[in-house]
């Protein structure tokens, strides 16, 4: 049913174009001033911070839902219902990051064990193999200590090529979780056949047959040439799932690892 | 917008199954829910007799493995999102609006939305067994089991998009009767005067809108590391499958309230009716609902006792869970006191109300034992869960869900179900029941894990399950039992009148049916058990009420007119979701679907705000433009 | 409006009657809000538990661009202001403002729109996409959500506009314009927990650089 204009009216007083304007500047000066909370390279990150600008946008958040969203001069009711919403999901999600331990960012132990530093520019994504070790699990049982000098071998010829076909590795089709690549973030998996070397092991397995023929049929065809000691559970299909160009770059990466 | 409305004139007195499928009448909707519902319980239930003849005896080939793992998971997918749910859904259509004094719900077309989306996104989950594809992840899909390369194929995708659909459908629903319950009670039903199913369905549709929108989260993440390569819930990119957990049981443990509020708002009606009593302790059983449904919040992690959350962790649920036990042990101690000192009426309704009190105690109990983690250590996914589950589903749920069937079927029909025939179906449902499951606290303290596809006789289970799909026997006659009961008793069945049992509530007051306006003049409410007090005060004053309200010509009265955009928007629904999901060789063919989709969607949004509201209505220049009815 | 009798002829039932005298979409869009603080809520905490957790770059501090979203933030909040204008100009009948005003919050939304298109774009040329990491994933979803809720919003608003056009727009159907405007302004609010906790506070998480996990730098006030 559409409106009946006595209920707004009944509700309490409309602002002005004057007070809607005021509290207008009002939150654009409390944007302001968050935004130049954080110019100084000291305040960036730091936790100091964090009171005052989390403070600062629930009084954004408030003067919207009071006098844009009127709140403030409507029925009570209105305020419970969403007010109940809000602070469930206030109240869910900090449970939730108390039990992640997510009130500081930092890296958990397998972050901290794996990740990979970035640099800008046309080399990609990998990391140089200079960039030092990160410093935490130097002595960590998991052979990935080596990875981060790893990265480096990985630009072959074509950097972005190299960048595709890992990308397609580790990506939705899921090979990086069953097959291990030393220097491969996310390549852990121990399910199939480690695969550090492959472009020189797939010339070797099967006589006669040529490491990149190897390489595409072992995709096309899981259970071609199967490796002991491994069940052969490597799925179907994984190949229709790409396009003809992902699929030469997944190839060409996995050539690379020589 | 004339030229959308031109298009597509609102339908003019539909007949038949045109009727049907523009209907906006919460009645007719109830109907519609209730069927659809009943169907896909019975082959949830189907499901579960091939679960059970798998496990009849060890070492069984009944079905291969990847079949049992797609049984158990629609099994349970089926039971809580198209029987349960839906079941409860078809009650608060028929009975919300007439309990509280009202034509219909507060947003009829948003209602028929509800249901056709219901039905569509039933229907997809249901069509990946076509493809050999269902769902076979266990319906709480934990991940990375759910992720690739463990499940390839599109089953997951199924039960995500399936799921998703039926969200929205029960969204759209929780909204409807949110709205409906707090702003459509006749004048004098303060809300501590509302019958106690109408409270419950209240807890339940907040509970529901608040719920939801937490797994749909969990849902989107799934599919797009499925389907997008990320790595939300698998740690190959540094993700936690433990998210998943608790983005799913953050909506999973306020879901079971949702299946179990409305049965013990039935039952809290039914118990007084039947023992000739008002409900003990009225406020109270209000308030325990109201705390269930605030306090559901906090205990999630219950399901996660065995994870590894750590001892804080896991003894502030424990606490949690502890205390949640209070206010659901409050309403039973309540429900005993009705029927204390009460002149009882053991009528098929009756029997499975206090059948549910008993069952739901039991399954209460072990709940507890649940509760306090250590020992939960042992209980976690054993057959000891699976017995607590059926005992507060099915002798909770179900059997409430049966009571209202039992109870508001004459009102729906006219006719009453045949009372021999219930009784055999109760007592057929109660025995098996317990022989199906009481077995399984045995099975799961002895060791028996969930979800296994067989065992060997050297652990000493074979006894046990073999009993237990005896039981299965048992409740599948009493179904049958329940379906030549229905059947018969629709063709046959003895007239009800209008108020067979003498009871408080307000729709007993119209016909039965009721005609399609429900009230001709809306009521005035005196209080708590309204009609009582009518009656009562009528048989003093020496002119005892002998019949329904009078009927008056329908035309006089404005009701919401049929419309065909709810459909047509379900319809986009389902039509975006299949978008996901088909396969195409050429990937690019794949896109346009969700585009038409989207097209689909807006156009039907576009209609329904638009389309007036009435079919002879024209506009006539200068004559305001209605956003829309809804 | 609550009506007081009890037995009431029928022709004239009150068709507007509520139990509370709040109309019913209203109340009906207070309670979707609602709800939709749990949606945004689950993304929002999915994004808060990950922080830091990404396993390759780039990290927040490398791309995370504060001064050119601080500007998008500013024209979403200078949008909910011609909102309420538009909404206040249909409760005076004010045709010509109730377009101007319509539009203009349209439009401002639909820089926003742009802006977040660039964004998106520049991230994805330093190789950010949804799938390279754990921060590409909560950011893209999170931010790609919110957008698509303004895009919608934007779609409902240009309605209005087209129905405005008409005349078809004051007084007597405010509430539809309040209602469109009070999607839109919790759209503008879930943006402003965004913009704090994604980018005044998280855009200066840094991937492992030099065994320091969190070194500040002056990347981020460069475009």
């Amino acid at each position: 049913m559409s409106s009946v204009p006595e209920t707004q009216h009944d509700e309490g007083r409309h602002p002005t174009f004057k007070q809607y304007a005021f509290i207008a500047i009002v939150l654009f000066v409390i944007t302001a001033i968050e935004f130049l909370i954080i110019v100084p390279k000291s305040l960036q990150g730091a936790p100091v911070v964090l009171a005052p600008l989390i403070l600062l946008s629930a009084v954004k958040f408030a003067i919207v839902i009071m006098y844009y969203m009127h709140l403030r001069f409507d029925h009570k009711l209105l305020s419970i219902v969403f007010l109940s919403g809000l602070v469930l999901a206030f109240a869910a999600f900090s449970a939730l990051m108390l039990l992640f331990s997510s009130f500081t960012p930092e890296p958990r132990a397998y972050a901290k064990a794996h990740a990979v530093p970035f640099t800008h520019g046309a080399e990609g994504h990998m990391a140089k193999a200079d960039e030092s070790a990160h410093g935490s699990d130097s002595g960590d049982a998991e052979s990935h200590s080596v990875e981060e000098t790893q990265p480096a071998e990985q630009t072959s010829s074509s950097a972005s090529d190299g960048m595709i076909g890992q990308g397609v590795f580790t990506g939705v089709s899921g090979c990086a979780g069953c097959h291990m690549i030393e220097g491969v973030p996310g390549a852990v998996g121990q399910l199939g056949p480690e695969l550090t070397n492959i472009g020189t092991v797939a010339a070797t397995r099967i006589a006669g047959t040529e490491a990149r023929d190897y390489i595409v049929e072992s995709i096309k065809n899981p259970t071609a040439y199967l490796v002991d000691g491994y069940a052969p559970i490597m799925p179907a299909g994984l190949a229709d799932q790409m396009s003809d160009d992902e699929f030469n770059s997944l190839v060409d990466f996995l050539m690379s690892k020589q | 917008m004339a030229t959308i409305t031109d298009v597509l004139e609102r339908p003019a007195n539909p007949t038949g199954l045109w009727s049907w499928i523009t209907t906006v009448d919460h009645k007719r909707i109830g109907i519609l829910y209730g069927v659809t519902a009943f169907s896909f319980f019975l082959i949830a239930g189907i499901e579960a007799g091939i679960i059970r003849m798998q496990l009849a005896v060890p070492e069984n080939g009944l079905v291969s493995p990847d079949v049992y793992n797609q049984m158990f998971t629609m099994h349970a997918t089926a039971m809580i999102f198209m029987a349960i749910m839906p079941l409860s859904a078809a009650f608060f259509n028929f009975v919300i609006p007439l309990a509280i004094g009202a034509r219909d719900v507060a947003f009829p077309r948003l209602n028929a939305f509800s249901y056709w989306s219901f039905l569509f996104g039933a229907l997809l989950i249901h069509s990946s067994f076509l493809f050999g594809q269902a769902p076979d992840a266990g319906w709480f899909s934990y991940a990375p089991l759910t992720e690739e390369p463990y499940s390839i194929g599109k089953g997951i995708d199924f039960w995500a998009l399936g799921l998703q659909v039926l969200g929205v459908a029960s969204l759209a629903a929780a909204f409807n009767f949110v709205v409906t319950i707090i702003n459509l009670r006749a004048p004098g039903m303060t809300l501590m005067r509302m019958p106690l199913f109408v409270w419950m369905t209240l807890v339940t549709s907040i509970l529901l809108v608040l719920a939801f929108p937490v797994i749909t989260v969990g849902l989107i993440e799934l599919t797009m590391d499925r389907s997008f390569g990320t790595h939300f819930f698998n740690t190959v990119g540094g993700g936690d499958p433990l998210m998943w957990q608790h983005l799913f049981w953050i909506f999973g443990h306020p879901e079971v309230y949702i299946l179990i509020l409305p049965a013990m708002g039935i039952v809290s009606e039914v118990l007084p009716a039947f023992s000739r009593k008002p409900l003990f302790g009225y406020p109270v059983v209000v308030f325990s609902g109201i705390v269930i449904g605030i306090m559901g919040w906090a205990v999630w992690s219950h399901h996660m006792f065995t994870v590894g959350l750590g001892p804080v962790a896991n003894s502030v649920f424990t606490i949690t869970t502890m205390l949640i036990a209070v206010p659901t042990g409050v309403k039973i101690f309540n429900w005993i006191g009705t029927m204390w000192g009460g002149s009882i009426k053991l009528n098929t309704a009756m029997l499975y109300a206090i059948g549910f009190v008993a069952l739901f105690i039991v399954g209460g109990l072990s709940g507890v034992s649940h509760a306090v983690s250590p020992s939960d250590a042992q209980q976690q996914d054993t057959y000891y869960i699976v017995a607590h589950i059926h005992y507060v589903l099915f002798g909770g749920a179900i059997f409430g869900l049966f009571t209202g069937i039992y109870y508001w079927f004459p009102k729906v029909t006219g006719k009453l179900l045949d009372e021999t025939l219930g009784k055999i179906n109760f007592w057929l449902l109660f025995i098996g029941m317990n022989i199906t499951f009481f077995p399984m606290h045995y099975l799961g303290m002895n060791g028996m894990p969930r979800r296994i596809y067989t065992y060997s006789t050297e652990y000493g289970w074979d006894f046990l399950n073999l009993l237990a799909t005896a039981g299965y026997f048992v409740l599948f006659v009493g179904m049958l039992v329940f379906i030549v009961n229905v059947i018969l008793s629709v063709k046959n069945g003895k007239e009800s009148g209008h108020d067979p049992w003498d009871a408080p509530g307000l729709e007993w007051t119209i016909s039965s049916p009721p005609p399609s306006y429900n009230f001709a003049k809306v009521p005035q409410v005196l209080g708590q058990d309204h009609y009582w007090i009518v009656k009562r005060q009528a048989e003093a004053a020496g002119t005892p009420i002998m019949g329904p309200e009078p009927f008056v010509d329908p035309a006089t009265i404005h009701m919401p007119n049929p419309s065909y955009w709810p459909i047509v928007t379900a319809f986009g629904l389902l039509l975006l979701a299949v978008g996901f999901l088909i396969e195409f060789p050429w990937q690019y063919l794949k896109f346009p679907i969700p585009i038409i989709a989207g097209l689909v969607i807006f156009t039907g949004v576009m209609g329904w705000s638009f389309e007036p509201a009435a079919p002879e209505e024209h506009h006539a220049e200068g004559d305001h433009s209605e956003e829309g009815h809804h | 409006m609550a009506h007081v009798g009890g037995q009431l002829p029928t022709s004239e039932v009150d068709h507007t009657y509520t139990t509370t005298g709040i109309n019913h979409r209203k109340l009906l869009m207070w309670v979707f809000l609602g709800s939709d603080c749990l949606f945004f809520g689950s993304l929002i905490a999915t994004y808060m538990v990950y922080r830091g957790q990404s396993l390759v770059g780039p990290y927040p501090i490398d791309i995370i661009d504060i001064p050119v979203t601080t500007i998008s933030t500013f024209v979403l909040l200078c949008s909910s202001f011609a909102m309420v204008q538009a909404l206040a100009a249909t409760n005076k009948n004010d045709q010509k403002g109730i377009q101007i005003w319509l539009f203009a919050t349209a439009f401002m939304g639909a820089i926003f729109i742009g802006f977040q298109i660039y964004e998106f774009n520049a991230f994805r040329l330093e190789g950010l996409f949804v799938w390279t990491n754990l921060f590409g994933s909560t950011f893209f979803t999170l931010t790609g959500f919110h957008g698509a809720h303004v895009t919608l919003g934007i779609v409902w608003i240009m309605v209005l506009f087209f129905v405005a056009r008409k005349g078809k727009v004051g007084p007597h159907n405010a509430l539809d314009v309040e209602l469109c405007g009070l999607y839109w302004h919790f759209v503008d609010i879930v943006w402003i927990v965004i913009f704090t906790l994604l980018y005044l506070v998280g855009g200066f998480d840094a991937g492992p650089v030099a065994g320091v996990l969190t070194e500040p730098s002056l990347l981020s006030l460069l475009a």
